[in-house]
């Protein structure tokens, strides 16, 4: 290409992209937003002033390339801050849960609730049912009369995490307790006992 | 012509908006949103033909397809927010009217970053 051709090339581009900067000022709506699209027009002008020059040096660049690349940084962006949304509501939703079923245990029963172990489905029809439920049992804690619970003694405390057949046995009122009011199988229900140390 | 459809719709919701603020004052922002949409449906075809021809242009000044539809991103959704703030400003609920500016706004800066971005990258790579 000579140069002649070549600023006449470029003398085209920014007479035909005033023409068209004209039509996008008629065509723009008055009011604040002016001076926002007026922004993006001045960086378009910009680059099409400098876009010889990339072609003279020889640089690799594609603007659509380049912006893409953009665009796709702040989706990544995004999608990092939604899975760390997403992460908190769950915890918030399990934490909740487990202080539902250790209240509905504590008030429908005269057993005292130690800890609440659950895990929610994440299918996406059935998101947020649970999908294993572990409830362990304080048995040295009882109710006054007020039913309040007291602390009778402080001693190493070891969880038993054999979930053995007779604690499911005796609790098995609990359980169907339980899978009546959150709607749950039995079979995803584990109750356990913790032991101290004598 | 449709300019005198428009005239006389716009002509005829003024008349009934200054009748309904003396005897119903909540119907006669109804009539103004109504009057607006009806404006905005009738020449919105019009405005399509406009933005082809833009179009059109920057095909023939071989400027960058990325660039002219994040233009005419922007210059939409500045077009709605106009739209959708004059009706909030015209019930009297100036804050809900900058509120959907701002978010307009950040909109627009949100379209406009990836390409600031690359304008900077090329700005850079040229610099010796």
């Amino acid at each position: 290409m000579s140069l002649s051709e070549f600023i006449f090339s470029w003398v085209k581009d920014i007479t035909l992209l005033f023409v068209i900067i004209t039509l996008i000022e008629l065509v723009m709506p008055k009011g604040s937003m002016k001076r926002y699209i007026n922004f993006v027009v001045g960086l378009l002008i910009i680059f099409t002033v400098i876009n010889p020059f990339v072609r003279l040096t020889k640089i690799d660049f594609q603007l659509e390339r380049q912006v893409f690349k953009h665009i796709d940084e702040k989706l990544r962006y995004d999608e990092k801050i939604l899975e760390g949304q997403e992460n908190q509501i769950e915890g918030l939703y399990k934490e909740r849960l487990a202080r539902e079923i250790k209240t509905y245990i504590e008030d429908n029963s005269e057993e005292r609730v130690a800890a609440v172990r659950l895990d929610i489905a994440k299918g996406e029809e059935t998101f947020g049912k649970i999908s294993s439920l572990k409830v362990i049992l304080d048995h040295d804690r009882e109710k006054d009369r007020d039913g309040k619970a007291i602390d009778i003694q402080v001693k190493p405390v070891i969880l038993d995490h054999s979930p053995g057949l007779k604690d499911d046995e005796k609790y098995s009122h609990i359980k169907s307790m339980l899978a009546g009011y959150f709607e749950l199988s039995e079979d995803i229900i584990n109750i356990s006992t913790m032991k101290m140390e004598d | 012509m449709e300019i005198f459809q428009i005239i006389g719709i716009g002509i005829i919701a003024t008349i009934l908006i200054v009748i309904l603020k003396s005897v119903r004052s909540d119907f006669a922002i109804y009539v103004s949103i109504l009057t607006g949409i009806i404006i905005f449906s009738m020449v919105i075809h019009h405005l399509s033909y406009v933005i082809d021809t833009i179009r059109d242009l920057s095909r023939r000044a071989n400027l960058e397809i990325t660039y002219f539809s994040t233009i005419l991103k922007i210059i939409g959704t500045a077009y709605i927010v106009e739209f959708g703030s004059q009706i909030s400003r015209d019930a009297g609920q100036n804050s809900i009217a900058m509120k959907i500016e701002l978010a307009g706004k950040i909109i627009i800066m949100t379209l406009a970053i990836p390409i600031l971005m690359s304008l900077m990258d090329l700005i850079i790579k040229i610099m010796p």
